[in-house]
Parts: structure tokens; C-alpha cells; sequence
């Protein structure tokens, strides 16, 4: 059975974090365990870092250098789900709409390969968000319509081969365009893949996400393992 | 050609591709059938079109109202080539003088006996650095016109991007297709910008130019009707024709067959002697 542990501080936002895990529990048919630091102290964070999850739920402002959880994502085997405080009542959708930003990098490709893994059971649908800025734009764009169609085919044929998704481009800030595509899409949550690092000067995109998102983002380590199906889900894969 | 800008006026381009396809006209009209009060009337309105050339400059403006647009050029963006378009919000991309492809340039390019004498030198200053290269038949007509302004080093950089275009998959799109119309602008800045390649009042003017990092280079190509090779190193070439050709001479039209070697001096190619 799929496992989501869940792991909250205070007790004022602990019940709008259990909402959010239960409504993930539901969605994937996942059994759901609650650890209180309150209560368990440190105790409680090793043992749901060491524990099989599938995943983990953590408010997202204890993933930052100094939180309670910054130390979670170096070593975290399973995708985090970090909840912001502005997303207390955000549930998923049926079927669930998540924004994968893909820059091309195996990052971000795994938190792809992540979610579709998550939600194989009730199925979602992916927008891929694509931003060029002055690193990632191509050398040449010659006719817009049919390049934007080639190379967006072939952009998702090469990062997101198994997502069925569709493409969003756009141009400008990564950083802004995430959250405002989040927005458009009206996206349940934002799958982003990180390295672990969140320290001053590293993973500036994860950051500022997580500081200004409506929505439960969901980071993956490339190293994450894959989701455990229940035998009967993984037979008819 | 240039994308970048669409909606405008009293375009150099257009304008003397117009006057050329008028004289051109008139030309093949006269050798059919003789001059008449309408292919008169062509030249006529021929030599009136204005196209923007300042002989002061050199130089001409691209469209009315170009040279007051922003003074933006392609490494302010980052590399190049760049798509622009993808960076720049629209209405940034049109108020600049980025441009996305060779455009007044490309009338050097295409009819280089149109335009201004010497005016070749003066226009790659000033668009050369405007180019973002956007377009992937950019590059190679862009390392054309570099060769045979004797910007060598320049030009065989981006022969080398036009080269590898698809090899690399430069456009990320490699998949989708084949960039066959790069693959002939780079053949083209083979034949017309290093060789110096170009048939001129139905005779062959060759003026090679040879990269610091080449030995020399070879070509075989069909013109006027003939298999012509052309081998060149350094400042000696070997041109090869099957039959009787008609070429250029230190300025004489001169009929050649067979093998011609060709010496760079003081009046540019001309035959061994």
C-alpha cells in the first residue's frame, strides 16, 4: 500500500497540514501516518525520514536553511510534499492538475517521472512548463508556429516521454513564470525536482517557490525511490 | 527577411528586389523581343525607386525610421546566435534594431552587382553585431558575406555553426527534419563567399580568400553549363573546366578550357602567367 507520513510542528497549523496529507491519502488510497514533533520531538523527524514512505508531508517553510526539516532533503529517499501556510484548503482535483516546470535537466525530469508515479492510480493531468531565459532559449526559432510544434514535441519526447502532458512555453523570470503559470493552470501542486541543497545561493527556483506558492509543491530528488503500487496497481502496468 | 520587423515602411529590401526584378525583366523582355514603350517604362521606374542608401554612410537604412530605433545588438543578449524573439517581450524586440536575419545584407548577398559599390564593408558594421542570428539560415549567408569582406576568422565560425546545425542538433528539433536550406546557404558560403564564386554579365568571376586555418579547399560545381572544379591554396588556385567556359580576367572576359591556374596579385585573381 502506498504510505504518506506526515510530519507537523505547531499545533495552530498542524490540522490545515493533516487536511492537505489526508486529501492526498484519499486521492492515492494511501494509509496515512501523523508525527508530532510537539509531542515526539526530534524523534519523530528521524523516524519519518527512515520510514518507507512514499511520501512525506512537511510544512514548507521548515524545508528553509534554518527549518526543522532543511535537513530532510539531502537524504530524502521519498518525494517531499511541502505544504505552505497559504495553501490550507487546497485540495486536488479530479484528476489531479500538476505543474512540472522542465528546464532539461535530469532534476527535473525525476519530479516528472515522480508524479506520474504518485498519481498512477487516479491519473493527472500534467502541464509541463517550459520558460526559456538566456540560458535555455535555442540558437534558432525560424518559422514560430512550426518551431514552437517541433520543438516542443521533440522537447517532450526527450524529458517528459511517458507524461502524455501538454506544454506550456513561456519566456522571462523561471522564477515568476512558475508561479504565475501555476496560477493560470489553476495546478493543484507544483512538482519541482532539487538536489537536496537549500541553502543562500543554491536552488534559487525551489526557494522562491516554496516562499510564494498557493499550492502544495512537491520536490524530488533525483535519487528518490519510485512509489510503491499496491501488487494489484503494478499488475496492470 | 528580417522577422523582427514586419509592419513597415519603404523597406530597403524589398525595394531594390523590386528595382531588380524590374531591370532584370526589362532585360530578358529586350533579348526576346526587342525594347518596347513598356519595358522602357520598367527601367523608368526603376531608376526612381529610392532605397535608402546614404552615400555619406554607406550605408543603407534598413526600413524608414530604423536608425532611431534602439541600439540593441545580439551579445547584449548573451550568445549568439540567439533566438531574440523568445527573450525579448514583442513590442522590446520591434522598437530595437535587433534584427533576425541578414536583411540589407542579404541584398549583397543575393544581387550584389544591386547595390552600391563598396557598400559591402560598411553595412556589415553596422548589422553585422545587430544580428541575433534567430533564423538558421542566417549564419551561413551571414559567413558568406564575412568572406568576401575578408573577415575570415569571423566567417569560418559561422560557417562552422551553419555546418553542424542538424549534426548538433543546434535547434533542438534536429528530429523533426533535416535543415536542408542551411545545408545550401553553407554551400553557398563555400562557392560564393570563400571561393568568391559568381557569374557576372554570362562569365565566371572567382576570387578566392583562404582562412588562416585552412590549408585550401576544393569544389566541384556545374556553371554555364559546365562541370567546373576549383582547388585553392594559399594564394594559387586551380580551376578545372570540361569545355569551353567563359571567365573573368583581371577585369577581361577571357574563354578558358581545361585547366587554369589562377595567381592572387595586385589586380586580385587573374591567370597565371
Amino acid at each position: 500500500m502506498t504510505e504518506i507520513v506526515a510530519v507537523i510542528d505547531r499545533t495552530d497549523r498542524a490540522p490545515a497540514l493533516v487536511a492537505v496529507a489526508r486529501d492526498y491519502a484519499g486521492a492515492l488510497t494511501a494509509r496515512l501516518t501523523v508525527h508530532d514533533l510537539a509531542h515526539a520531538g526530534a524523534a519523530a523527524l528521524q523516524s519519518a525520514a527512515a520510514s518507507p514512505a512514499d511520501l512525506l508531508v512537511v510544512p514548507a517553510d521548515a524545508l528553509e536553511p534554518e527549518g526543522w526539516a532543511a535537513g530532510l532533503l539531502p537524504d530524502c529517499a521519498a518525494p517531499l510534499l511541502a505544504v505552505p501556510e497559504t495553501a490550507v484548503g487546497v485540495g486536488l482535483g479530479n484528476p489531479p492538475r500538476v505543474l512540472a516546470p522542465l528546464d532539461g535537466t535530469r532534476e527535473a525530469e525525476s519530479a516528472v517521472v515522480a508524479v506520474l508515479d504518485l498519481f498512477s492510480g487516479p491519473g493527472a493531468d500534467v502541464v509541463v512548463l517550459h520558460v526559456f531565459d538566456e540560458d535555455t532559449a535555442p540558437l534558432f526559432w525560424d518559422q514560430p508556429a512550426h518551431a514552437r510544434d517541433s520543438w516542443g514535441e521533440e522537447f517532450l519526447t526527450r524529458h517528459a516521454r511517458r507524461a502524455g502532458s501538454r506544454l506550456e512555453l513561456r519566456s522571462g523570470s523561471a522564477r515568476e513564470e512558475v508561479l504565475d503559470a501555476a496560477r493560470a493552470e489553476h495546478a493543484d501542486v507544483i512538482a519541482l525536482g532539487c538536489s537536496g541543497h537549500l541553502a543562500a545561493g543554491r536552488a534559487r527556483l525551489v526557494r522562491h517557490v516554496l516562499r510564494h506558492a498557493d499550492v502544495p509543491v512537491l520536490l524530488v530528488h533525483p535519487g528518490a525511490r519510485a512509489v510503491h503500487r499496491p501488487p494489484a496497481e503494478a499488475a496492470t502496468r | 527577411p528580417d522577422e523582427y520587423h514586419e509592419d513597415v515602411d519603404d523597406d530597403a529590401f524589398t525595394y531594390v528586389m523590386a528595382r531588380w526584378n524590374l531591370r532584370r525583366a526589362a532585360d530578358l523582355v529586350e533579348d526576346l523581343d526587342g525594347s518596347s514603350t513598356e519595358v522602357m517604362a520598367w527601367r523608368r521606374l526603376a531608376d526612381r525607386i529610392a532605397d535608402g542608401y546614404d552615400p555619406a554612410t554607406g550605408v543603407y537604412e534598413q526600413h524608414r525610421g530604423y536608425h532611431r530605433l534602439e541600439p540593441l545588438t545580439a551579445e547584449a543578449l548573451g550568445r549568439v546566435p540567439v533566438a531574440a524573439d523568445l527573450l525579448l517581450p514583442p513590442e522590446r524586440l520591434h522598437g530595437s534594431q535587433l534584427i533576425k536575419q541578414p536583411d540589407v545584407l542579404m541584398l549583397h548577398h543575393l544581387v550584389p552587382d544591386e547595390v552600391a559599390p563598396g557598400s559591402l564593408r560598411p553595412n556589415l558594421d553596422l548589422y553585422h553585431p545587430r544580428t541575433a542570428h534567430g533564423s538558421s539560415l542566417s549564419p551561413a549567408i551571414s559567413a558568406s558575406l564575412l568572406a568576401r569582406a575578408g573577415r575570415l576568422d569571423e566567417a569560418v565560425a559561422l560557417l562552422r555553426t551553419a555546418l553542424r546545425i542538424d549534426l548538433d542538433d543546434l535547434t533542438g528539433a534536429t528530429p523533426a527534419g533535416l535543415h536542408v536550406a542551411a545545408q545550401g546557404g553553407a554551400w553557398q558560403a563555400l562557392v560564393h563567399g570563400f571561393a568568391g564564386m559568381r557569374v557576372r554579365a554570362g562569365a565566371l568571376h572567382v576570387e578566392p580568400a583562404v582562412p588562416a586555418e585552412w590549408d585550401g579547399f576544393r569544389l566541384r560545381l556545374r556553371c554555364l553549363g559546365r562541370r567546373v572544379s576549383l582547388r585553392v591554396e594559399g594564394d594559387r588556385a586551380l580551376l578545372s573546366t570540361d569545355g569551353p567556359l567563359p571567365l573573368w580576367d583581371g577585369g577581361r572576359r577571357r574563354l578558358v578550357d581545361g585547366e587554369v591556374a589562377l595567381v592572387c596579385g595586385e589586380d586580385g585573381w587573374t591567370r597565371g602567367r
